[in-house]
Order: structure tokens, then sequence, then C-alpha cells
């Protein structure tokens, strides 16, 4: 039996009626159209659905949506402010962190997660902030740079 | 001045602003009104006949719209090497089983429904009767005498064998002053491709069909769709959105594409199916597990005289592209090494699981792993440096293989030196304390495969399409399918460059077999060969014409106009010019007609023709690339744990067109060989998957890879477009034996099965006896 929820993404508001089993990931891509974030495996295992509650990374598809009520919900449509890439986004561009873009959502919440923690992370506290991403494409080299160059 | 504007620049992919905010649409994105679910039904057990499928029970239950059987579709299997003279019988994969199961995994049946669960729900109304038959996981067991015959045509389940000789290697090893034999081992691992194969597909009232699907092929799809539903290939419509990775695991059709329509046409609405990551891994073309046996006949000082080879894979249940996989396995043994006799036998044998054909690399990386450990073992046993013997009989530009490969551009001995110098190998190698070590090994690719195996008869192999626009732009038109390698960055850098306008002034349509010219797919490292020289002759084209429109403008000679920084002028005298635009404009004035180009590639006539793959003895491409890896590893001798520190990986790319593409090529790739060679591997139990999802299937996360230098070398091909070949196969086949070298130097134990896990070191270590 269906539920109304009250889901706040992007700092937008959002109703919308799930099945109580339903995760995050499938109430965003589903119910709001919000296909950004991914889905690699549906177990936890990947890290393509990563978006950001209350400030933490999250894997999309291990969060029930109704347990996402109440909550601030980043995804990575709401991380380019007015149709202007943030910093990290840009450096993925620019750097060449990016070639198939099915981890890059994730891998780019993650990094933010990671970088509006600890500003200045160390290389091995980059590789440990991703490490829950796998990317298949880039051998993770340009990716790291990437956020290391934001990180100076 | 710079001899290039666009080309050898590190310029940022056309898509990436689309990939980093969640614009970009993958297949599983896309949401169509009334769309259905689907869900696809799979044998439980590993050989049966199947007596009955039951499907009326979910055909009832509320919420489904379509279900289908094999009944439903033709009798016309799945191929992928097809061409004449091939054989129907490699011809052997249905999309829904028709009488028997060959595989855990094989798809019996298909539901659509109004959402998942009930898509769920109703397969497990279906009641499927099977007879079950003795099922093999080994060739060993299936080509056991007196073993059921998985396929009727397959006496003793031999799936392909590939055999030819050149010269006389029995006369070779009589010549020989030492020869040397051994048997090497390669597992089973997978594409892995972050996004799942997903399908949409819409059949329209009319009777057509509009598919969107993740490909690398959608020209070889639009085929395989229309041939399974029964229709004209000329009302299947198939797009390639964006791709989420490839790697070979898209390249072979697979069942969803063909049982989306169909479920989409039995329906009447859109169907949307997307692979879980159980039915990727369970489903989905893994690299053969291959076991060697392999000699080599040498000269005292080190050249190599003869080369007898067999290879025996594990096929798995269907043959897919692997035709081609046991035919290249031998045929890459032509480089990077010189020799006179060569020797080649590929047995596959069918088994029950799922099935193997070409991943990145492939037919590159099992003998290559085994070739370049043979390498090694080589010199010890002559006392000589790694990097001396395989100097000494590397091919040169000008060689003619004994497969009469035409060797048009060799870097592979300054790839040899700049990776070698870049671990500091004269300082290392031999002389690093106990359990440090340093390896290296050579590769050897072809930039495109040079026959049409899947078509009889094409007018071309990559054809490009330009549309000049008024306001001095261009669209181009591709078949090419960009998997997110960069190729559609790639084709517009080359006709940016061709014709003097900025990389801002180039569109690109892409992957559509309604809209954009055939190409025949990613695979075999071809795009920047084939599509790039089809890009630029196309932009040549269109420059020709832009200078015939504008020479009486300029009051110049055709042949002395030039087009640089958006401007057509004569040469040497810039400021005596035109605008692209004004040139564009000048044309449609004159000729009251719209400015196109097009330009086509074929393979030279040296290359490829019949596909006769008995011979052994065919150019099968254009032209190939070199490199080699250099790496350094610590040995932990009480766990057995392979530490690598650093790989420094040199790839002769001809000319990087993208230096930065070219590298994230390169770091990339060597994450799949990294991952072959210590982690990954795809187990069955009875038949069953062990390896359901990524946390029973290893692959290398940012925290298990080790520090990629890159190293681009530059031989500037006669073949390619601006002097480049290919960058993104070739690129890792040197990775797995540069590492069991480094191991031998490490702790002097010879890796010879993969994966190399703590387990194999441990053991290996026990036997010698510690050093």
């Amino acid at each position: 039996m269906k539920q109304l929820i009250e889901l706040k993404v992007n700092e937008e508001s959002y109703e919308t009626a799930v099945d109580p089993h339903r995760t995050l990931l499938e109430a965003l891509r589903e119910n709001l159209g919000m296909t950004g974030s991914k889905e690699g495996c549906d177990l936890g295992a990947c890290g393509a659905c990563t978006v950001i509650i209350d400030g933490k990374a999250v894997l999309a598809c291990l969060t029930l949506a109704m347990d996402a009520q109440g909550k601030d919900i980043t995804t990575i449509e709401g991380v380019a402010k007015e149709r202007k890439l943030s910093p990290l986004q840009q450096n993925f561009v620019d750097y060449g962190a990016i070639q198939c873009g099915y981890c890059t959502p994730g891998m780019i919440m993650s990094a933010k997660a990671l970088l509006d923690e600890n500003p200045k992370p160390t290389e091995a506290e980059i590789k440990r902030g991703i490490s829950g991403n796998l990317c298949r494409c880039t051998g993770y080299t340009k990716i790291i740079e990437a956020i290391a160059v934001r990180a100076k | 001045m710079e001899k290039y504007s666009v080309i050898g620049k590190r310029l940022p992919r056309l898509d990436g602003v689309a990939k980093v905010t969640g614009d970009a649409r993958y297949t599983g994105d896309i949401i169509l009104p009334r769309m259905l679910h689907g869900k696809i039904l799979r044998s439980k057990v590993p050989h049966a006949f199947i007596l009955n499928i039951d499907t009326s029970k979910a055909e009832k239950l509320a919420g489904v719209k379509a279900v289908v059987t094999g009944k439903d579709i033709t009798d016309v299997p799945h191929g992928f090497v097809r061409a004449d003279p091939v054989p129907a019988f490699f011809s052997d994969k249905f999309s829904l089983a028709k009488k028997k199961v060959r595989y855990v995994g094989d798809e019996i049946a298909a539901v659509a429904a109004v959402d998942e669960d009930t898509a769920i729900e109703a397969l497990d109304l279906i009641k499927v009767e099977y007879e079950e038959l003795p099922a093999y996981f080994s060739p060993k067991e299936s080509m056991s005498p007196g073993a059921v015959r998985i396929h009727d045509h397959a006496e003793n389940n031999v799936s392909v064998v590939i055999s030819f000789h050149i010269g006389d290697v029995e006369q070779g090893f009589a010549e020989s002053d030492i020869v040397i034999e051994d048997t090497f081992g390669t597992q089973f691992i997978l594409a892995a491709a972050i996004e799942p194969h997903a399908a949409v597909a819409d059949f329209s009232q009319a009777g057509d069909v509009t598919l969107w699907l993740s490909t690398q092929v959608p020209f070889y799809d639009q085929t395989i769709i229309a041939e399974t539903i029964g229709m004209p290939v000329s009302k299947v419509r198939v797009i390639k959105p964006h791709l989420g990775g490839g790697f070979g695991g898209k390249t072979e059709t697979p069942t969803l594409f063909p049982i989306s329509a169909l479920l989409s046409k039995k329906s009447g609405r859109p169907v949307r199916i997307i692979y879980t990551r159980e039915e990727v891994l369970a489903t989905t073309t893994h690299r053969h597990g291959v076991s060697v046996k392999h000699k080599i006949g040498l000269k005292k000082d080190g050249t190599i005289i003869a080369v007898d080879s067999r290879f025996f894979a594990d096929g798995g249940a269907y043959t897919g592209p692997s035709l081609l996989s046991m035919f290249i396995m031998g045929c890459l043994q032509n480089g990077p090494y010189k020799m006179r006799h060569f020797k080649y036998e590929g047995i596959r044998a069918y088994t029950n699981r799922p099935y193997a054909g070409g991943i990145r690399g492939h037919g590159a990386i099992q003998p290559r792993f085994v070739v370049e450990s043979m390498m090694d073992m080589i010199a010890e046993k002559l006392d000589m440096d790694p990097l001396e013997i395989r100097k000494k009989n590397a091919v040169k530009a000008g060689d003619v293989t004994p497969s009469k490969f035409r060797i048009k551009s060799c870097g592979h001995v300054e790839a040899i030196d700049k990776a070698t110098e870049e671990i500091n190998w004269k300082d290392k190698w031999r002389k690093l304390p106990d359990g440090k070590g340093v390896g290296m090994a050579s590769l050897f690719f072809a930039s495109g495969a040079g026959f049409s195996f899947f078509f009889n008869n094409v007018p071309y192999h990559s054809g490009v399409n330009i549309n000049a626009e008024a306001e001095g732009s261009f669209t181009i038109f591709t078949g090419t399918s960009d998997i997110g390698q960069g190729s559609e960055t790639v084709l517009a850098q080359i006709v940016a460059e061709e014709l003097g306008v900025g990389l801002d002034k180039i569109r690109v349509i892409a992957s559509d077999t309604a809209t954009t010219p055939l190409d025949l797919g990613s695979y075999s490292s071809r795009v920047t060969t084939f599509a790039g020289n089809a890009a630029k002759t196309a932009a040549y084209n269109m420059k020709k014409k832009l200078f015939e429109a504008t020479a009486d403008l300029l009051e110049a000679n055709k042949d002395d106009l030039e087009a640089k920084n958006d401007r057509i002028y004569v040469k040497g005298s810039p400021e005596k010019g035109i605008t692209i635009s004004q040139a564009i404009n000048a044309y449609i004035k004159d000729k009251q007609d719209a400015l196109v180009s097009e330009g086509h590639y074929n393979p030279p006539a040296d290359v490829g023709g019949e596909m006769r793959l008995d011979l052994g003895e065919v150019n099968i491409s254009p032209t190939f690339s070199f490199g080699t890896h250099a790496v350094e590893v610590d040995i932990d001798k009480e766990t057995g744990v392979v530490k690598v520190q650093k790989i420094a990986a040199a790839h002769d790319c001809g000319f990087a067109l993208n230096p930065m593409a070219v590298e994230g090529q390169i770091e990339g790739s060597i994450q799949m060989t990294y991952g072959q060679a210590l982690l990954e591997e795809y187990r069955i139990e009875k038949g069953c998957s062990m390896s359901n999802s990524f946390l029973d299937y290893k692959m290398p996360t940012s925290e298990d890879m080790p520090y990629v230098k890159p190293i681009i070398v530059e031989s500037i091909d006669p073949e390619g477009p601006f002097g480049a070949k290919e960058a993104s196969e070739g690129t890792n086949v040197a990775t797995i034996p540069a590492i069991a070298n480094a191991i031998y130097d490490a702790v002097g134990v010879r890796m010879k099965d993969l994966p190399i896990t703590p387990e194999k070191v441990l053991r290996a270590l026990e036997k010698k006896g510690g050093k």
C-alpha cells in the first residue's frame, strides 16, 4: 500500500507516494524523475547512487525513501548553481576525470561530502573517501587529481 | 607556430558538463509514457530439455501486459561472426530458449508488467518442466568420451578449432640451440561496466520499433533484433544514448534487446528492461579462461626461431564472438617479436557455464601473459637482460610477420626504454633486496578488425557525414558509439583541425541507425583509425567545397587557400580572407544547395578480405600498436600479498590526438588488468554463480590501485588520421606478465596461473623452500 511522503531534495520539497519498501534511489529516479543518481548494483557495493543526506555521503539504494523524510537531501542535480558548475565539477571536466560518466554523479557526491567536511584531505584521505565508488574507466587517477586540485 | 590547433591538445570531452551535472541520459534513465517493466525468467538448471512452459497463471496476474517465450521468436539464432564462408552453426544462441537450456541463466520466458514487483511476481508463476541432462563445468568433463552433446552440431562438445602452421616448427626446433616449454592458465573475468545492460523498446501501432540500447554496436543489434522478431531491418531503429562503459561486455547483442522489442510489440506499450548486477555477471560476456601449452625455440644469442602454442579454452554454453577470440589468441602472437616458424592450435569447448567472448584486450591478454612470461624465462636461461632479449627480437616498421601482418609504424623499442627508465630498471633489476622486485613486459595489438565478419557486404566500415551551418559551424553525423572512451570528442577534434575551426564550432550527432551513417561499432580498437579517417576525409571534402566556393571571391587559386582560425585565406596572407561563415554562405548562394560532405573508410587492400580464419595468413588490421609496461612490486613473504608500487605504462598510439584521453585510456584499462592479475575471478560451483555481486566479484577500488604512470610514445603511423592508431585495448595488455615477472625478480617464484592470489604465492614460496 503506497504512502504519501515528503522529500526535501536540493532545497525543494516534493510530495510523492511510494510503497514502504521502495528505496530513496527509486523514489528519486522513478517518482521525481531525477535520474542523475545511478543504479549500478542495487546492493550498496558500487557507490553510483551516492547522495548527500544532512551532510553525509549516503547510498540511496540502501536508504528507504520513507526514512529520508524530513532530511536535507542533495543529489547531483543540486550541485551546480544557476547553471554554473561547482569548482569540483569543473575540475572533473578539465582534468579528464570522466569517461563513461556513469560513476561520476556518485563520485562527485562522495568527493563533495569529503571536501565539505575536510577541505584539505591528503591523497590517502581522498582515496579512502571515494573507495566505495567503483569506476571501471579511469583507474581513479584523474578523479583523485581533480579532487586533489580542488583541495589545494 | 604550432603545427596543429585542435589535435594533440589536452581538451576536455564534449559531454563533460552533461556528465558532471546528471544531465547525461543513459538508457536506464529513459522513462516513456505508459512504459512497462520487463523481467526475464532464467533457467535454474545447467542443462536440460524444456518439456513445457506454463505461462497461464502469469498471464492472468493483474498488471501483467505481455508474456513471451521461445515460441514468439523466429527460428533464426544470433551469431556475431557470421559473414560468408563462416558456417551457420556458429550462430547458436536464441534470445528465448527453443527446446533446451544450456546454462544456469539461459533465457526461458519474459514478462512485461506495470511495475517491477508485478513482473517479478509473474515470473514466479511461470511453471517450467525440465528433463535434466548431464551438465559439464569444464572442458575436461564436456569433452570426455560419452558426454552428451550440448549443441547437436558439436561432436565431443568442441565449439571452435582454429589451427594454422606457417613455416615448419619441427625444423625450427631442430635448428634451435635451446627449446623451452611450459604451461599456463588464466581465469574468467568480466567487463563489469558500472552501467548494467539496459533496453527501452517502443513498438508503434504502424509496426516499426525504436529502441534505446546500452550497446557498442547499434548496427549489429538492429539486424539481430529484426531477425529475431521477423521484421525488416529498416523497421528497427536503434539509438545509443550515453553509455556507461562497454569494455567488450556490450559488443554482443544481449538477449534483453530483442526481448524488450518483443514485449513492446505484444503489449502495445513501451517496455524497459534493466539487468540486475547478478544478471550482468552471470549472463553477459566473460573473458575466456584458458590453459596453454607453449614452446619456443631460440638460438644461443637469443634469436627466436620457432613458436608452437596450443590454447585450450573453456567457452561456456554458446559461441558468441569466440571464433575471433580463438583466432586472435593465435595471430596476435605475430608481434611484437620476430619468428620464422609459427604453429598455433586453439580449441574451444562448450560447457554448461556462462559463455565467453571478447573483453578489452580481446585475444591478446591470455597469449601475452604466456609469451612475456616465457621471454623472461628464456632471458634467465641465456643470462640476458629481459630488456635486451625483447629488443633483440623486436619487429620493426616495414616488417611483414609470418601471418602477413604489415608493420607500418613501431614504437616498441622506444616504449621499452621509456618504461624501464621510468622505474629505474638498470639500478633495480636483480638488485633489490629480497621481497622487492621489478618486471617488464611488452604488448602488441591491432588498430581495428580489418574484415567485416558480421555483414557479408558493407559499402564501407565507417562513414561520416558533415553538414555546414550558415552561422559558421558544422554538424558531424557518425554511426560510431562513444562508450566512454571519448570517440565523439576525438572525431570532433579531427574535423575541427581539418576545417581550421575551433572545437566549439563542432556538434556531433552519433549512434542512431536511422539518421547516422553506418559504422561497424566500437570494438577491436577500430574507432580512431577507421572512423577517424572517415571524419578526416569528410572534413577534407568539406574544405575542398569551401575553397572552390571562395576562390573567386578571394581572387586566388583554390589550391592556394588555407583554413585556419575560423577563416579561409590565401596561404601566407591571413589578412586576405573571409570567415568560415561567409564562405559557407557563398557556397549556398552560389549553388543554391545545402553544403554537406561525406567521408568513408575501408581498410586498405592488403588488409582483411574473406573470412578465412583457418589459414592463419591474413593481415587482420590496417596497423598495430606497441608498448611496454614496467612495474615494481613488494611481496610480503609471510602473507603472500603482492603490493604493486608502480606501473610505468608506455604506449605507442601513433599520435596522441588528445593526450589527456590517451592517458585516461592507459590508466583506466590497467585497472582491469591489475584486477585480473591479482584480484578478479568469476567463479561458479556446479554451474551456479559464486560471484553474484561486486562484493563477491572483486575489482580494484581507489585504495587498491597502484600508481600508474602513463607514457605516450608517438610513431606517426602512415595509415592513421594524423598518424594516430589505437590507444584503448593494447594499453593494458602487458600489465599481467609485467607483474608476474616482477614477482619472480622479487622472490624467485614463477606464477603461471591467474589470478595471482596470496594463497598461490605462499604455496609457490613453500614449494621453493624460501629464498
